[in-house]
């Protein structure tokens, strides 16, 4: 499978898009290294620009089971997303 | 093999009580204990319509249940109403494991929707036609119709009830099928301004029969 450090470092390196935005590994995936799908976490303020980024990384891992969860940054206040799912900074992996 | 089935036979290989075999490159044969083995055809599709089941079926009689690998896999209504006419089951990667414990892969739906669907075709006096699997239009007896979408989100998001939006049409209704749900404030406001509504499965089934 996968390493979650290499889809981390591909992001990176080939999604320009996503160099504005704060994206987060979470999940089995994370956790254990293997799971059924990748989880990404996805905090922007502007619809229309995570609309794109997620299409870009959807994009680049046509073969990879990623789900993208995207909140507004209010979303992640109100529901706590980062904390309660253990989210880890992509610039913290790979 | 697929990247789909490469996943499936991963994690099926990590699972208690099944073994998994590679019979081609999008079907496994799964077995478990006591239970019947058995033929799964794993998908790695986005989106399944009726000509796509159709042709798996087709080149695959023998599968027992058609697993969309990833967890956004849209499910075309006439899809499911075929395979379920052809005894295949259908749904997640969740759905097939839990199908294939229970013994009655044959019969099973996405586990995601299925007691939510049953809970709208168990209402008096409409008609309910499924669209996709997250998606039903119900017909009262009067003739008005009320579509309604379902958000199986423990928390639905701004972006969940967009994207249910683009990618089945307006609704009428966002049903939030999560017992313990709790819908953002962003997601309300974003229904608002689509001109739909968020509810819970009891506040939907009430603005079906009032609205």
């Amino acid at each position: 499978m996968t390493r979650i450090g290499d889809i981390a470092r591909v992001i990176r390196a080939d999604c320009p898009l996503t160099a504005r935005s704060n994206i987060y590994a979470f999940g089995s995936y994370l956790r254990n290294g293997f799971g059924v799908d990748i989880d990404l976490l996805l905090v922007s303020d502007d619809r229309f620009e995570s609309g794109e980024v997620r299409r870009e990384i959807m994009e680049r891992f046509p073969e990879l089971p990623i789900e993208i969860t995207i909140l507004t940054p209010a979303e992640e206040l109100e529901t706590d997303f980062i904390a309660e799912q253990q989210c880890v900074a992509l610039e913290m992996l790979g | 093999m697929t990247w789909a089935t490469q996943y499936a036979l991963q994690n099926l290989g990590d699972a208690d009580r099944m073994q998994a075999t590679q019979l081609n490159d999008e079907v496994l044969q799964i077995a478990s204990d006591d239970k019947p083995t058995v033929l799964a055809f794993i998908s790695p599709a986005e989106e399944i319509d009726l000509q796509g089941a159709q042709a798996i079926t087709e080149i695959n009689p023998d599968i027992d249940f058609l697993c969309g690998y990833r967890k956004r896999c849209l499910w075309h209504g006439d899809a499911i109403e075929f395979l379920e006419q052809q005894r295949v089951g259908w749904g997640s990667f969740g759905t097939l494991t839990s199908a294939v414990l229970d013994g009655d892969a044959n019969l099973a739906g996405h586990k995601t929707f299925r007691f939510v669907y049953r809970v709208f075709t168990q209402m008096g006096g409409v008609r309910v036609q499924r669209e996709y699997d997250r998606v039903i239009v119900v017909t009262r007896g009067d003739g008005k119709r009320i579509r309604v979408s379902f958000a199986e989100n423990y928390e639905p998001t701004a972006d969940v009830v967009r994207e249910l939006w683009t990618k089945c049409g307006p609704s009428d209704v966002i049903c939030n099928i999560n017992p313990n749900g709790r819908p953002t404030a962003g997601a309300h406001e974003a229904a608002k301004r689509l001109g739909t509504i968020v509810l819970n499965v009891a506040d939907t089934l009430r603005h079906i029969r009032q609205s």
